[in-house]
């Protein structure tokens, strides 16, 4: 719903890793080691490299557990598209992971130093 | 590199069956032209080689494209891969639901946008490689029965979107809760966070949330002081009211 502001760095991301998620009716907490969380309300692609391209398109109404793929996994690389909504977490077992943004409402937060960003 | 390599193989090998059974489909069913055939298999091809499935279809839309899904499902449901093995419960899952959605009267366009909304854009090929677990007569009657169809004539030019808001999303969920200001008092532990206009909220929107015990903000519906989804916890505000005109 809105874009990534672009003083909000997050290259701190690279190295780190999920160490530990939770989920309720309404939203799935990502937790890294770093001290950030990501608090997602909408959806998520979860690519698998294992068996091909699987995706996993998950959400709090369609939660999996096949989030644990990617717990404990360095994160090596991040972007995110054009208009710094979508967001792509690349992960060293092969697996990524997408938090989509685009949609009309609001979709994940970043939750990092006191500093809230909605997305 | 393994990947890669796995994707050739079965390029290859898939080109060579879909040109085997598109042959077939062109002998049994007159509509069926070559360039169908040529452009069924581009799309087939190039869709294990990785593009997504929306690229796919936008390269057989600009190449003229008729019929192709009809073509790629005939080919996979008459000619039961091995491949269909490697994919998961919920490619099959996901295969399933389309291919049901397309014997059962979805246009073409229609069925690709319920593959490109649901389940992203690699879904697509998952549905066609899966498509052999599925019960096969009906389909294929309904396929038959789509190929004979004569071709509508082509459509008129969309409209120009009107000036001005943008248009709301198909995904968009009216709000529950009516338009109205924030509460002036928010109940100890909870927090309310008003935010701008967007395109489905012209006058902006609040939000009340509620502090978990791990000080985790966690979004409630008003109206019923629980934890909501999305619809029910963007609460739209209303319009600014007029100014006053003094001695009114």
């Amino acid at each position: 719903m809105y874009p990534i502001p672009d003083d909000f760095d997050l290259n701190g991301l690279r190295g780190s890793t999920i160490y530990e998620f939770c989920m309720n009716a309404n939203q799935i907490r990502l937790k890294f080691n770093t001290g950030l969380q990501i608090v997602v309300e909408g959806s998520m692609n979860l690519r698998l490299s294992t068996n091909g391209d699987d995706l996993l398109t998950i959400s709090p109404q369609s939660p999996s557990l096949d989030i644990n793929r990617v717990v404990d996994s360095e994160v090596i690389s991040i972007h995110m598209n054009q208009n710094r909504m979508n967001f792509h977490l690349n992960f060293a077992n092969g697996h990524s992971l997408e938090l989509i943004g685009d949609e009309p409402y609001e979709c994940y937060r970043f939750e990092w130093k006191n500093r809230e960003v909605i997305v | 590199m393994a990947r890669s390599l796995f994707h050739c193989i079965v390029a290859a090998l898939t080109a060579l069956s879909v040109f085997t059974a598109l042959c077939i489909a062109q002998e049994e069913f007159e509509p069926v032209t070559t360039a169908e055939i040529e452009i069924s298999l581009f799309a087939v091809g190039d869709q294990l080689l990785g593009d997504g499935f929306e690229s796919v279809v936008d390269s057989v839309d600009s190449a003229g494209g008729v019929n192709y899904a009809s073509l790629i499902l005939y080919d996979w449901l008459t000619d039961a891969y091995a491949y269909a093995e490697v994919f998961t419960a919920y490619e099959t899952d996901v295969s399933f639901v389309m291919v049901t959605d397309l014997a059962t009267g979805d246009s073409e366009s229609e069925w690709f946008s319920n593959v490109k909304s649901e389940f992203g854009n690699n879904a697509g090929a998952a549905a066609m490689l899966a498509a052999p677990k599925v019960n096969l007569k009906p389909l294929i009657d309904a396929i038959k029965k789509w190929w004979s169809k004569p071709k509508p004539p082509p459509k008129p030019a969309p409209a120009p979107p009107p000036q001005g808001k943008p248009k709301p999303t198909p995904k968009f969920q009216p709000p529950t809760n009516p338009p109205q200001r924030p509460p002036t008092t928010v109940p100890a532990g909870h927090r309310v966070r008003q935010m701008p206009p967007t395109a489905q909220y012209p006058n902006g929107y609040w939000r009340l949330e509620k502090q978990l015990p791990d000080g985790n903000w966690q979004p409630i519906n008003p109206s019923m002081m629980k934890p909501g989804t999305r619809p029910e916890t963007h609460v739209p505000l209303p319009p600014p009211n007029p100014p006053t005109t003094p001695g009114t």
